[in-house]
């Protein structure tokens, strides 16, 4: 993607446009097939979206980086109006959602044992254990945590 | 009243053909009514002597850019294609200016 100021606002283009206007009006046909150096003496340079965490930050507005002859974004640290409990807390309610969204799953083996007498296989009693094991593990971690950034960045994976 | 009997061969139009050097042609719209360009690199095209009320056809092949001059105001629902002919019909409104109206367009070679 490229992008150009016109009139004073970023503009940007998926593709270059085959007919556009020159800054000093001229009118270029076939503009895609210009080469990169004049797509430049045109205004038309690279967009370049910054890698950042979308846990806890954000994209600004873009803008033209004179350095690099680009256009990109800043990236922004997010805030939160919750306080750091509240959020460990909310934290908290997505690993026990997950992690009983993965109970779920096998939770029939358990019915069966209690109407049937019908054993739970093993492997089965390991897995759901190993469930437990991860989302108290998950719990403690979030507790531990000290900020806000760091309870928004943590990683629930089972 | 006297009758003036016009010939097939005075409305003709002369054509030319136009070769871009260094990536600019000239077109002299004194000398004739269609320019033939053929373009291998990026053109920018210049237009001389303007004649009010002129209508000038420049036919350009080739899949390279082709600027027009300053002067020129496209009007509106113009398209063009890398491949084919591209079309571009010149009405000189003001030869002073000078300022042209385009109407551009591809048509398959």
């Amino acid at each position: 993607m490229k992008a150009r100021l016109e009139s004073g606002k970023v503009v940007k283009y998926n593709t270059i446009p085959k007919i556009l206007k020159s800054a000093s009006g001229e009118t270029i046909l076939k503009a895609n097939t210009l080469p990169e150096f004049k797509l430049k003496q045109l205004g038309f340079h690279n967009v370049v979206t910054p890698s950042y965490d979308l846990l806890i930050q954000e994209l600004g507005d873009i803008y033209f980086d004179s350095v690099n002859n680009e256009f990109t974004y800043p990236v922004n640290n997010l805030t939160w109006s919750e306080t750091l409990s509240e959020l460990k807390e909310a934290k908290i309610k997505i690993a026990k959602d997950s992690a009983n969204q993965k109970l779920i799953t096998t939770d029939w083996y358990v019915v069966r044992k209690q109407e049937k007498e019908i054993d739970i296989p093993a492997q089965i009693q390991t897995d759901r254990d190993a469930i437990r094991t991860a989302c108290t593990a998950h719990e403690n971690a979030i507790n531990a945590k000290t900020t806000k950034s760091q309870v928004q960045s943590y990683n629930i994976t089972y | 009243m006297a009758q003036t009997k016009v010939k097939s061969g005075l409305l003709e139009g002369v054509a030319t053909t136009v070769t871009p050097a260094s990536g600019a042609a000239t077109c002299d719209f004194s000398a004739a009514d269609i320019f033939n360009i053929t373009t291998t690199e990026a053109t920018t095209l210049t237009f001389t002597n303007p004649q009010l009320a002129a209508v000038k056809d420049i036919v350009v092949t080739g899949e390279s850019a082709v600027t027009l001059p300053a002067s020129v105001r496209e009007v509106t629902g113009n398209t063009v294609d890398e491949a084919g002919v591209t079309l571009i019909q010149v009405l000189c409104v003001d030869a002073t200016t000078p300022v042209y109206y385009a109407s551009i367009g591809t048509a398959a070679a």
